[in-house]
């Protein structure tokens, strides 16, 4: 059963240093995430939800203990071996959207192909437009982020998460900077994911996306109970 | 690399008002540095034109009483033939040595000219006083250093009238003038041409020579075969600085001055003018590039959030440094064809300013026009893009090794 874990966490730890006293802001984590699984990670401010998941999302690396993608270590990995994950098997969803502003929502798209080096530009085109249907704003795509609604942006930052056909999708906050209704078109959007199989791992507030995951971690001063 | 491309594009056509500025100040910089040049390259490809049909020429002239040589460049080896000489014609080449002279090993032909004749001259009842000065016209027509305007070449009592002559008696082609010889006899000569004023100045010809005879014509005025000029000519340069070196080294009261004579002297003090000009045109170049880097560091500061996205979303270092890098040369690539425009103008208006380089050493003004060859146009766009490129660098690698957690909460 192993091999179906698409994320494995064991004892990982990730300290901050302030001076002279350590922060640990991930306290001994041990997790473990099958694939088509979703799960809601809930906690207040502050106790460790972003930080665990950037070690999820390979943008950083644990102080101690380890992180498992798909199997592969991260801590063994150097800063470009990690951003080929993150471009090939890591989705990554901000709460405030973080669309590059000098591209267009399907420009924004093609980028993780881009750095993934997948496909011609005309496939890459393709398939990003086909992302953008998929989270019905195809008619956007030639927008640029500015010309966009923050639902709008926060879809097409979906697409862009899911592009390449991740094995794990970390949304942090993703409907933390929408109203009401807007948060519900993009929890739409992730429903539907989570529903066609993709793993998913959300850090929310959103009562919705907390009621619809299959597990739900409480997290508080960097662990998880 | 199409996608690199534009982002790079974009970002830099988003911040106008400070590419713009970025760019004037490299395009400022280069534009002066080719402004700058094309003096130089103007005037050494006119001191190439003017001095080119001397180039294998070695030139015999006398060394003034009282006159000496002028001190050697300090970078000549010691025991060489001194080869910088005032150029005062007061003495003259004897029958003798002109004798020897034109036997010299190395010399293929040679031109001779006389000392100034000084005659008195009756035109149309006004007495004028003049030197002549006698010529060799096969010699002259063959190798171009006289040109005529009109006419033909003399023969014996038959004279070629310079343009002073023209300008002040009103001479033309066909007029016979009175010369009076040195006992008082007077003797016609038919005026058989007119002397291209644009060329009359040529070497060994001092300017404004009012008439050219032949040396037989010169004998009924003067027993005296003397020679102010003679124009020993090889077959290449080398072979004229060997002749001269010959001369220099076996005749103490002559002197013998080739090409490299006439542009070293020329070039040289160009090179101290040019250098100083140079100076500030680099430091205006250096300043560009502080400005150019100036610009990277705030742009990359400023998107450190969107090289985060980035690199949160996948791209590595190479990605974004390549980017910043591709930013750097397109400023450059701006910057460098700007300036090029920049130079052009600077060169027209210095053409204006400085439009006629006096060159005192030999005693001519000549008129030169800035040049700008054509390799400095991709030298000095590639030479932009290069500095940018340079100055460009630090602040992209930092970029490039941004950490994506700390660069995605940078607000």
């Amino acid at each position: 059963m192993a091999s179906q874990n698409v994320v494995e966490l064991i004892e990982a730890t990730k300290i901050y240093r302030l001076g002279e006293s350590a922060l640990p802001a991930v306290d001994s984590v041990s997790l473990a995430i099958e694939r088509g699984e979703t799960l809601a990670i809930v906690g207040p401010s502050g106790s460790g939800k972003t930080t665990l998941l950037n070690l999820i999302a390979c943008m950083d690396k644990p102080s101690e203990g380890k992180v498992m993608i798909e199997q592969t270590d991260t801590s063994t990995l150097d800063a470009d071996q990690l951003a080929e994950l993150r471009a090939e098997r890591v989705g990554m969803v901000f709460q405030f959207f973080n669309l590059i502003p000098v591209l267009t929502a399907v420009e924004n798209v093609e980028m993780p192909m881009v750095y993934a080096g997948i496909g011609t530009r005309e496939e890459r085109r393709e398939r990003a437009l086909e992302m953008l249907e998929s989270m019905g704003i195809a008619d956007k795509a030639g927008r640029y982020p500015s010309q966009l609604s923050g639902g709008e942006r926060q879809r097409v930052s979906i697409a862009r998460a899911v592009v390449n056909g991740p094995a794990i999708l970390v949304a942090d906050e993703p409907t933390g900077n929408l109203d009401s209704h807007t948060s519900k078109m993009v929890f739409e959007s992730l429903r539907s994911l989570s529903q066609e199989g993709q793993t998913t791992l959300i850090a929310t507030h959103d009562q919705n996306v907390v009621d619809y995951a299959g597990r739900i971690l409480q997290m508080e001063d960097g662990r998880l109970s | 690399m199409r996608e690199i491309a534009t982002l790079a594009w974009r970002h830099t056509s988003r911040r106008r008002g400070r590419t713009v500025l970025t760019v004037l100040g490299i395009a400022i910089g280069f534009g002066a540095i080719i402004a700058i040049l094309s003096l130089t390259f103007g005037v050494q490809r006119s001191v190439e034109r003017t001095f080119d049909p001397i180039a294998n020429d070695a030139i015999v002239v006398p060394l003034a009483q009282g006159v000496s040589d002028q001190p050697d460049t300090p970078s000549r080896p010691m025991g060489q033939v001194p080869r910088r000489r005032t150029l005062i014609q007061s003495g003259y080449i004897d029958e003798e040595a002109f004798n020897e002279l034109i036997q010299l090993p190395g010399v293929e032909s040679y031109i001779a000219r006389s000392s100034q004749i000084p005659i008195q001259t009756y035109f149309r009842q006004r007495q004028i006083s003049l030197p002549a000065m006698a010529i060799d016209p096969e010699a002259e027509a063959e190798l171009g250093q006289i040109v005529l305007e009109s006419g033909s070449w003399p023969g014996y009592k038959e004279a070629l009238a310079g343009q002073i002559l023209v300008r002040i008696a009103g001479i033309g082609e066909g007029d016979r003038i009175a010369l009076t010889d040195e006992e008082g006899n007077t003797h016609e000569i038919t005026v058989s041409g007119l002397v291209s004023a644009a060329r009359e100045a040529r070497f060994g010809a001092p300017p404004n020579t009012p008439l050219f005879i032949t040396f037989e014509t010169a004998r009924i005025f003067t027993n005296q075969s003397r020679y102010s000029t003679l124009v020993l000519t090889a077959s290449d340069r080398e072979g004229a600085r060997e002749i001269a070196d010959l001369v220099q080294a076996g005749y103490p009261n002559l002197t013998a001055l080739t090409f490299e004579d006439f542009t070293e002297t020329i070039e040289s003090t160009l090179n101290q003018y040019s250098l100083f000009l140079l100076s500030i045109g680099i430091l205006a170049v250096a300043v560009a590039a502080l400005g150019s880097a100036n610009t990277m560091v705030v742009s990359t500061m400023e998107r450190t959030r969107e090289i985060g996205i980035m690199k949160a979303t996948g791209a590595k270092s190479g990605f974004i440094l390549r980017g910043f890098l591709l930013e750097s040369l397109l400023l450059g690539l701006a910057g460098g064809v700007i300036g090029v425009l920049f130079g052009y103008l600077g060169s027209r208006v210095l053409e204006f300013m400085v439009f006629r380089l006096n060159i005192a050493s030999i005693g001519q003004t000549s008129a030169f026009s800035p040049y700008i060859p054509l390799w400095l146009i991709p030298f000095s766009i590639v030479l932009a893009m290069l500095v940018t490129l340079i100055s460009g660098s630090v602040p992209a690698y930092r970029a490039s090794k941004l950490d994506p957690v700390e660069a995605i909460r940078y607000e």
